[in-house]
């Protein structure tokens, strides 16, 4: 036994490996489902898939595509955390440093913007593709309502980001789109002024928006995902043709 | 290295399923398939974890330019008179100005005299007519207060003194040594910038009554 071998069987057989992984690497069949049932991330999709459903031309990969995003989203957008300050005064200064002081600075928010257009892009694309394929049918029909939701929020999620540069497009968007929610029956200026914090866009409709974008809508879109994906496994798997 | 190395036993074969079902669970002769890019997206992950991390350290290394810890650009000799470290006092009389950004007190070794462009490397002004000191107490890091009446700096912590100048007085308080001195220039057109990366320790404490001093002026604030 050559030594990196031996290293390597002291490390799997301590009692510190043992805690952290029940079971040996998986080199069967049964061995490979376990595997995939005890993770606590992979038991939320199916052990198995039809051979139907890992053709790309019938998902196109668009809702892993979505996922993907986000992820990217969720990464980047912890690194451009680390220089925004949400204030009316120093906002956009900060967007402009992060362009021109920042290593790497340019090319993470870049990606933030470019991902977070293509994230609204490929969830459209991915509702299209369920509609067509009718994969919103029974037993599937809770999980298409989910999936609205996940839309509903992926919107959301751009039209907060939208407000952080604090430039004229940032502020005149969020003007014109705060207005529309005047239009609302009922419930017009209340909406308005809980969504701006205010009666016109300020620090602390900034700060509101901030707030949300960074961390109330993530954390519910993390939750409605993880649901989205469980319910694929528990719905039966990917739909198949028809 | 791969499944070539079949014993002769074993070579001719048909595929039937049960061939097939055997061959999938047997264990294989050298690097299997499975290893191979088990060992490959390892390497691969490894590769990119270290690139992550790199560029992450990039990404987080503070930028010093332009703030404390790089070089500040306070300004000509009118706007450092219109910044007295205590108001009442004249920066033209003596009196040290303060610049929070630079987190420095400015003061002139001859108020008679104003600023000599000029490079001022060690921050003690013997060019440049301009010493440029570290706010920091050099006991233990307070912000010690400039008092108009006797015209030394004086730590509110533990009572360290020092002149107009930054030399400790040896007698009064713990400080180890003078206020620390920040490089300074002055350009031609009469611009200060302090160097705030850059820092000279302060001399020895002086003896009350000994040269290099400067005495006080009257009662403390203290």
């Amino acid at each position: 036994m050559s030594f990196l071998e031996r290293v390597d069987q002291s490390i799997r057989r301590s009692a510190v490996w043992r805690s952290v992984f029940r079971q040996a690497y998986p080199s069967d069949e049964r061995s490979r489902a376990m595997a995939v049932m005890n993770n606590v991330f992979l038991h939320l999709h199916p052990v198995r898939v039809r051979q139907h459903a890992v053709k790309f031309a019938y998902t196109f990969c668009l809702g892993g595509l979505s996922f993907f995003l986000f992820l990217v989203l969720v990464v980047t957008g912890v690194y451009l955390m680390f220089f925004y300050v949400p204030s009316a005064t120093q906002a956009y200064t900060d967007i402009l440093q992060i362009q021109s002081q920042v290593v790497f600075g340019l090319l993470t928010r870049n990606i933030h913007r470019w991902a977070a257009h293509l994230m609204v892009f490929f969830v459209f694309l991915h509702m299209m593709r369920v509609f067509y394929h009718g994969a919103y049918k029974p037993p599937r029909e809770f999980n298409w309502v989910v999936g609205v939701v996940l839309l509903f929020l992926t919107l959301m999620l751009s039209f907060t980001g939208y407000l952080l540069p604090w430039d004229q497009i940032a502020y005149w968007a969020i003007t014109i789109g705060t207005n529309m929610a005047n239009y609302a029956p009922l419930f017009n200026k209340p909406s308005q002024l809980i969504l701006l914090g205010g009666i016109e866009v300020g620090q602390n409709t900034l700060l509101r928006f901030y707030v949300l974008h960074i961390m109330a809508f993530p954390l519910i879109a993390a939750v409605f995902m993880a649901v989205h994906f469980w319910r694929i496994r528990k719905d039966g798997g990917i739909s198949g043709p028809l | 290295m791969g499944n070539w190395k079949l014993t002769v036993s074993e070579q001719p074969r048909a595929l039937t399923p049960e061939v097939l079902k055997s061959m999938r669970t047997g264990r294989t002769a050298g690097l299997s398939r499975r290893q191979l890019l088990r060992r490959s997206l390892g390497a691969g992950v490894g590769l990119w974890l270290a690139e992550l991390v790199g560029g992450t350290i990039g990404f987080l290394w503070p930028n010093l330019a332009g703030g404390f810890g790089g070089k500040v650009q306070i300004g000509d000799i009118k706007v450092v008179a219109a910044s007295p470290a205590t108001s009442g006092t004249k920066f033209s009389e003596g009196a040290p100005a303060y610049f929070q950004d630079a987190q420095s007190f400015i003061v002139l070794l001859d108020p008679s005299r104003g600023f000599i462009p000029g490079d001022n490397p060690e921050g003690d002004g013997a060019t440049t007519n301009v010493r440029t000191l570290w706010q920091r107490c050099t006991h233990l890091g307070c912000k010690p207060n400039f008092c108009a009446s006797n015209f030394w700096f004086e730590c509110p912590c533990h009572g360290s003194r020092y002149d107009r100048l930054g030399i400790k007085v040896r007698e009064l308080g713990p400080a180890p040594r003078s206020l620390d001195r920040f490089a300074s220039t002055i350009d031609a057109a009469g611009i200060l910038t302090i160097d705030t990366g850059k820092i000279t320790l302060g001399p020895l404490p002086v003896s009350l009554g000994q040269p290099g001093l400067i005495p006080a002026k009257g009662p403390g604030c203290l």
